[in-house]
């Protein structure tokens, strides 16, 4: 069911096609009593209005610090986003106060997290939940509680949950896993963000419940026109729903295209590995092990010199022992931090 | 050849409580009558979503938990009558590994005593034997020596789990349970640990009931698969077949919910045919006949029973694809 909202989207679907997020070389520092901890150093995104980026790589690489530091939820004291811009629809995320800053979120930015049997109030009933969003940004749509209520169990039947006037009145743990990140994508979507940030919003789910999830998420994309960024470690479901790309490690962003690009020519010897590192029915029995990426992520403390891959990475070469590699450009649209393409 | 594990007709329910004098209210049938055998040197994957059974399947076989009805065999052994020497021999032949890397370590124990307890309580030799042998172990795993005196927090969960692995060969069992071995790894170290598992297998002529929800996993690992639903093996099959020719609808259903890392050019998810969820319709009848798109009026009259279809393909369905 859908309501009258507000007009001032209206101006935003117009630059259809623009930037809607920039992220401009930003650098999110932990300082911690072991040390500094670069958990984002220098990072350049791009989203584009009504499309779908995910966000690859393993974890530590600063996947979660890039989407926590985009809605400025980084705990301050031990982080600090020390260098960089962040502008959405124009405006610099990072010069903003406390007040207009949550105006923002959860109204024209929202999130949703991996546990969503956690992320949930437990004493408060979901469709209360909901309804504080609306109530708290939304007061000329939803002016009294009873509205706003009203409006939550529309959202409620838009994710798809059964009978939705009951399910309102009940308790988070009344819900299943899969219920429950339904009730989360209600909250996150109730004021029809502009960007909804999904970290890792089906890791805790069976497949069959996350198909639905992810299918739902789609398709309010696609009706309400939110952007998504999709933070997740599972490459299927990149594939799946993602136009574009972008593959992390140690706090850099080290190959971004759109999808269809990433997954035909990877260039970066890291998601190649990743890619490889998928185990493919059949594979094993035709003699062929299964290609892994030797060692690990290097914790900060041991980080290396040059190009932080380049204790793992099969093509090293002596430049990459000494410089970290700038952003490279070999082909329109496709970039990547690697040496190997620099001729390009 | 002699199976190494026969599980026969096993039944395991629990009861749910209800009320601050928890009276009995029912029972979940997590484990409902199931016939399972696994051959020497062979992977077979089990296979179903959280809720299904399988992790109380896996204690049932490691008599972590007692059966309502049904028999296991072990090496020729009923394990429920086994007592005495008997039951400490099969104890030795199976030993499991957990998903959790970080819960099932001690983290007051070095990884030397983690390793070498088991050998310890077993006997399996002197002193300088274990202490020899828990470096052997450690080597065989991928791990150096001097890593004996560290700690487990010390460790990446790779690491750890390399570690759970060298603890559960320690006794030279002949049946590894790996209940999700690889679930909490990163894709390049489960890929990593998934090598090690089959190096293993064909050094040791280990056999491994390989426990996950990951079917691209359980495809590459195991050489049969058998998937789970509420309790029931709803099909079992060699993985090529399986894979090939799914015949349950709910093992299409899996299928096809396994997002396929090849992007499509269409933007959208292939949408789930039937979702599994649902209410559970209790009595007689097939489980799945709720989320079932082939349901028939025999499906709600009868539990369809476990049957070969083709050589080696067994399917529980009235109506299979």
């Amino acid at each position: 069911m859908t309501r009258a909202y507000t007009p001032g989207d209206q101006a935003v679907l117009e630059q259809q096609g623009a930037s809607l997020l920039e992220i401009r070389d930003l650098h999110t520092h932990f300082f911690t009593p072991e040390g500094l901890v670069k958990a984002l150093d220098g990072v350049d995104l791009s989203l584009k209005s009504g499309s779908t980026l995910g966000i690859v790589g393993e974890s530590g690489c600063g996947k979660t610090v890039l989407a926590l530091s985009i809605l400025r939820l980084i705990p301050d004291p031990p982080g600090r986003i020390v260098q960089g811009r962040i502008s959405f629809l124009g405006r610099d995320l990072l010069a903003l106060d406390e007040v207009e800053l949550r105006a923002i979120r959860g109204n024209k930015i929202s999130m949703i997290f991996q546990e969503p049997m956690t992320s949930l109030n437990p004493v408060f009933t979901i469709g209360s939940q909901i309804a504080e969003v609306i109530l708290l940004h939304q007061r000329q749509r939803a002016g009294t509680r009873k509205e706003a209520l009203a409006a939550s169990v529309d959202m409620l039947a838009m994710v798809g949950i059964p009978d939705p006037e009951k399910r309102a009145g009940d308790y988070p743990h009344q819900l299943s896993g899969g219920m429950c990140q339904r009730v989360m994508i209600a909250m996150a979507m109730a004021c029809r963000p502009r960007l909804l940030i999904a970290d890792e919003p089906t890791t805790a789910l069976d497949v069959t419940t996350q198909a639905q999830i992810l299918c739902l998420m789609n398709d309010l994309k696609e009706e309400i026109g939110t952007s998504i960024i999709l933070v997740t470690h599972d490459l299927g479901i990149v594939a799946q729903v993602c136009q574009e790309v972008a593959v992390m490690y140690t706090g850099h962003v080290v190959e971004h295209a759109a999808a269809g690009e990433i997954f035909s020519h990877p260039l970066h010897p890291y998601t190649r590995g990743l890619m490889r590192s998928v185990p493919t029915l059949g594979a094993r029995f035709r003699g062929e092990a299964l290609y892994a990426i030797p060692g690990t992520v290097p914790t900060f403390k041991e980080m290396p010199k040059g190009c932080t891959f380049n204790t793992r990475c099969p093509e090293v070469m002596d430049i990459c022992r000494s410089e970290y590699p700038p952003i490279f450009c070999p082909d329109r649209d496709h970039t990547v931090r690697c040496w190997r393409h620099r001729s390009a | 050849m002699n199976p190494i594990l026969e599980i026969q007709g096993i039944r395991k329910s629990f009861s749910l409580k209800s009320g601050v004098f928890g009276r009995p209210d029912g029972a979940i049938h997590a484990v409902d009558g199931v016939d399972l055998m696994l051959f020497p040197n062979e992977t077979l994957g089990l296979v179903g979503e959280s809720g299904c059974g399988k992790t109380t399947l896996a204690k049932l076989i490691l008599m972590l938990e007692a059966p309502d009805t049904g028999r296991i065999v072990f090496d020729g052994t009923d394990v429920f009558q086994a007592r005495g020497d008997a039951l400490r021999k099969i104890r030795r032949g199976m030993q499991v590994i957990f998903q959790d890397p970080f819960g099932s370590l001690n983290p007051r124990k070095k990884v030397k005593s983690i390793i070498e307890e088991p050998m310890t309580v077993h006997r399996t030799g002197s002193r300088q034997e274990i202490r020899d042998r828990a470096v052997e172990l450690l080597a065989m795993v991928g791990l150096s020596p001097d890593m004996l005196k560290r700690y487990p927090h010390e460790f990446s969960g790779g690491q750890r789990q390399r570690i759970c692995i060298a603890r559960a060969l320690a006794i030279n069992p002949s049946l590894l349970i790996c209940d999700e071995p690889v679930s909490a790894l990163d894709v390049s170290i489960q890929a990593q640990v998934i090598n090690l598992l089959v190096d293993l297998q064909s050094r040791l002529r280990l056999s491994y009931l390989f426990i996950s929800h990951d079917l691209s996993v359980v495809g590459y690992i195991s050489q049969r698969i058998a998937v789970m639903y509420r309790g029931r093996i709803v099909e079992l099959a060699s993985s090529q077949a399986l894979f090939d020719r799914p015949l349950h609808p709910y093992t299409r259903c899996l299928m096809d919910a396994v997002p396929d890392p090849v992007p499509r050019s269409g933007a959208s998810m292939p949408r789930p045919a039937s979702a599994p969820g649902g209410q559970i319709l209790g009595g007689a009848g097939c489980a799945y006949r709720a989320a079932c798109a082939r349901s028939r009026d025999e499906c709600s009259r009868e539990i369809p029973a476990l049957r070969e279809t083709e050589a080696g393909h067994l399917v529980a369905c009235h109506r299979p694809e």
